[in-house]
């Protein structure tokens, strides 16, 4: 046990409170930064931008600003001489871009993760792991800007895009700061040209973005953050609880990081929105999903797009065998699965979602000629077995995801199913109801928990059906609502400096 | 008429940006706007000023005074944190202690994690025998305990360097927004007026409070609660002892500082039975019995303080809204510290017996 664990942030300057869309610092920028875009004149607007995203990256840890200059360098001239070469020569600056991306990507997150292991087969075959533990702090947004930095030189090598001359506007691009550190990871080809068009001042448009930024909030501080709390105390406690507890957790954290994440792609969507410019959706009521295949083409849509044209497509995608199907999306969902963390869980989690499939692909003609329990007569319900087993493989996978080591993680899988028998009984004792049920946490926090997701799913559901209503389209209706969804923000929100959970990424 | 509604909303929130920038960044001017304690006599508590929740609105006297006694002249070196700055309803801790032991006791009046660190940087030089009075409160032991060992950087950085690191700091720190946001004059009301409302209505205070009693009323700051996150750290105190024996050898080795620790127990420590869930997990015990093996010199806060709570007509050791201990609580210190203090001079050759 090394009983000198310094303190790293303090050593390379990290603050304390860093910018994100959650601080009272953001609710000063975006304001000003709006207001200042729409002031100057078009063409000092991208400057405008940039300075502004510069100041929110360096928010975090300044001198990190130096390694995003050097990806965008990299990158900008690969892609100026990618569209210049052809053959073989195009092929190389090609992988030396890459590399360098993939370089950069694995020294400043996977490399802890890589001597860590190594110090581990070290101590097997008894010798010493020469390489020194560096403490390396992960720079923010960088798997999510590599991404988008990696896509751009891809699309120009395809020649789906051309190579932009204007570092300015490449750098932009890249830190485009909306969508910096949590994406959604854009495409060049619909990104890009939107920093050259001018975007008049549009009061519907800005409306329209601020409803969805308000959303956006809504999903993090009032529901994510509060199902944090309970979520947090039992994964990072697990041997204290069982049953109800860990069932209660795995629930609250599905909802949790589906709030925390598309919330903060809603607010990124917004804010950019407000400015003119169009991001691509990321999620899609994932919740809803009949099928893991169906939930991957709601979940996180830029960045499982991003792996089926630049990973899985070119392994040869589904035009291949049963066989080599498989493998191919095995590969691609373990590379996913590490793309979200340099721990084991979060590889075997990608690897589940991965034998989700598989098994799906393997199956899925059988099950099309099945009448599973006669359900297909009753379509509704059908629907609804299908939602709710979805739903369950997917909480299943999420324990992975969330667990801080596979041991917690099986024994959340070994316990969630234990104490169930005298369940009813224990519903009299208010201890018992305190510690497993409210989590330790106060009643009224624990059924704000309960209102928040009640609250989602019942908006989610019926979005379209609300979206047409002739009453709700009344503008003074919906603005009222928008408002009490502020209040309910600032007044029961929970504001404990909860950083965003894909920040991590 | 919505357009307009619209637009003046746009002004508004700009105008408020451009206001929480210039009164976060200018004190000065920042200074003129805030609602919350400027100093002076009266202290409504720091977890008053962190909840905002009235009901536990009590006022606290506080006393103005500051010893002068340098670090040269001091015969006691006291050496902690806030606890040891505090100065509600009486004097300072170390200025008690002077009073009762009539000696000189120094204090730097800063809040020190790594006591070598302020010794290395303010030059202190190996003399005669003297005591130190290193002190932590329980919550932050093992965070300290930790920089104990951590290697002393005295080299200072260049000018130019430390202008821009000073600069950024200026420029991205953010502790200073967020303070202005919540305590100016137009914000605060709402910040209060919201607070209490989900109080009252939910029973659910702001993260910065994790419990809380009615009766008798009495907040608990969440880091005191949740201080025991990291359980494996606090089920094996004793790899954190080796730095406190390696703090008081060096301390006696470099600088001829005889040193008895002090840990001040948090106020859930103490009164968690106010809190019909709340239970502790004994940390102090287990840090005392390993201080003890290693023949470090302590004072058993933790006993003294929870046999004192619970006697009849026992005075309050913590205050309700604030972190900090009470007066009784510093007299039952200072009277333990005295006597240790006494002991020490006698024993150690500081004065004939």
């Amino acid at each position: 046990m090394n009983a000198t664990a310094s303190a790293t942030a303090s050593q390379i300057g990290i603050f304390k409170i860093i910018m994100t869309f959650n601080s009272v610092i953001f609710l000063i920028f975006f304001p000003l930064v709006t207001f200042l875009y729409f002031t100057i004149p078009h063409k000092y607007r991208w400057f405008l931008l940039l300075s502004a995203s510069i100041f929110f990256y360096m928010s975090f840890v300044p001198k990190y600003i130096f390694i995003l200059a050097l990806t965008i360098l990299i990158d900008y001239i690969a892609g100026i001489y990618l569209e210049k070469s052809i053959g073989q020569r195009k092929k190389w600056f090609l992988i030396l871009s890459l590399l360098a991306n993939g370089g950069i990507l694995f020294f400043f997150k996977y490399f802890g993760f890589f001597d860590h292991n190594l110090d581990k087969l070290a101590a097997l075959l008894h010798w010493r792991n020469p390489i020194p533990d560096l403490k390396i702090l992960l720079p923010i947004g960088l798997s999510f800007h590599t991404f988008q930095s990696m896509s751009y030189t891809i699309e120009v090598y395809r020649g789906r895009q051309k190579a932009e001359k204007n570092l300015g506007i490449f750098a932009l691009y890249v830190m485009f700061y909306p969508q910096l550190v949590a994406g959604p990871i854009e495409r060049p080809q619909n990104l890009l040209h939107q920093f050259y068009e001018k975007h008049e001042f549009n009061l519907q448009r800005m409306g329209s973005g601020l409803r969805l930024m308000i959303w956006g909030f809504f999903k993090k501080i009032f529901i994510a953050d509060r199902l944090a709390v309970f979520a947090n105390q039992v994964f990072n406690n697990v041997y204290d609880y069982h049953g109800i507890s860990l069932l209660i957790a795995v629930i609250f954290f599905a909802f949790q990081i589906y709030c925390d994440f598309s919330g903060y792609s809603d607010i990124a969507i917004g804010a950019a929105e407000v400015m003119g410019f169009k991001l691509m959706k990321n999620f899609n009521r994932p919740y809803i999903s009949q099928s893991i295949s169906e939930f991957w083409k709601r979940w996180h849509i830029s960045l499982s797009t991003w792996f089926k044209d630049y990973v899985y497509i070119p392994l040869g995608g589904s035009r291949v065998g049963l066989y080599h199907l498989s493998f191919n999306l095995l590969i691609t969902f373990l590379i996913s699965g590490l793309w979200h963390g340099a721990k084991w869980t979060f590889v075997f989690w990608g690897l589940l979602n991965g034998i989700y499939l598989i098994v799906g692909n393997f199956t899925d003609t059988w099950f099309k000629k099945i009448n599973f329990a006669g359900l297909k007569k009753f379509p509704a319900l059908n629907n609804v077995w299908q939602i709710s087993s979805t739903f369950t493989l997917t909480c299943f996978a999420w324990i992975f995801f969330r667990a801080n080591t596979f041991n917690d993680a099986f024994y959340v899988i070994k316990n969630i199913f234990i104490g169930w028998k005298n369940f009813p009984d224990q519903l009299t004792n208010h201890y018992f109801i305190h510690e497993n049920i409210f989590i330790g946490q106060y009643p009224g926090s624990f059924a704000l928990a309960t209102i928040a997701i009640m609250s989602l799913l019942i908006s989610e559901h019926y979005r379209d059906k609300i979206a047409s209503n002739h009453l709700l389209l009344k503008p003074w209706i919906r603005n009222l609502i928008y408002i009490a969804l502020v209040f309910l923000i600032f007044c029961f929100g929970e504001f404990k400096d909860q950083q965003f959970i894909y920040f991590q990424f | 008429m919505t357009k307009k509604i619209v637009l003046i909303l746009c002004f508004l929130s700009v105008a408020m940006a451009v206001f929480l920038l210039i009164g976060a960044k200018s004190k000065k001017i920042g200074y003129k706007f805030l609602t919350h304690d400027k100093g002076g006599d009266i202290s409504y508590g720091d977890l008053y000023a962190l909840s905002g929740l009235t009901d536990f609105k009590f006022p606290i006297p506080i006393v103005n005074y500051t010893s002068a006694t340098t670090l040269d002249e001091a015969d006691v070196i006291t050496l902690g944190d806030s606890f040891f700055q505090a100065k509600f309803e009486t004097k300072s801790m170390p200025d008690l202690l002077a009073d009762n032991l009539k000696l000189k006791v120094f204090d730097p009046h800063e809040i020190l994690g790594n006591p070598l660190v302020y010794l290395t940087e303010h030059n202190y030089q190996k003399g005669k025998p003297k005591i130190v009075i290193v002190e932590t409160v329980e919550r932050y032991a093992i965070k300290r305990m930790i920089s104990y060992n951590e290697k002393i950087n005295t080299t200072k950085k260049s000018g130019i360097r430390q202008k821009i690191n000073d600069s950024a700091y200026e420029i991205f720190d953010q502790t200073n927004v967020n303070y202005f946001f919540k305590y100016n004059i137009f914000l605060n009301p709402i910040w209060l007026w919201l607070n209490n409302l989900e109080f009252k209505t939910l029973g659910i205070t702001n993260h910065n409070i994790s419990r809380y009693s009615t009766n008798p009323p009495m907040l608990f700051y969440s880091e005191e609660v949740d201080f025991d996150t990291n359980q494996h750290l606090y089920d094996h105190p004793e790899v954190y002892i080796q730095n406190i024996k390696n703090l008081k050898d060096t301390l006696k080795k470099k600088y001829n500082l005889d040193m008895i620790y002090v840990i001040i127990p948090n106020k859930y420590t103490i009164y968690n039975y106010l809190d019909k869930n709340g239970s502790y997990n004994n940390f102090l015990p287990k840090i005392q019995t390993e201080l003890s093996k290693n023949n470090i010199d302590y004072t058993d806060l933790y006993s003294l303080y929870s046999q004192y709570a619970k006697t009849a007509n026992a005075k309050l050791l913590y205050y309700p809204n604030e972190t900090h201990f009470t007066a009784a609580a510093k007299e039952l210190l200072v009277n333990e510290l005295s006597k240790k203090i006494q002991e020490y001079r006698i024993t150690k050759g500081y004065i004939d017996k």
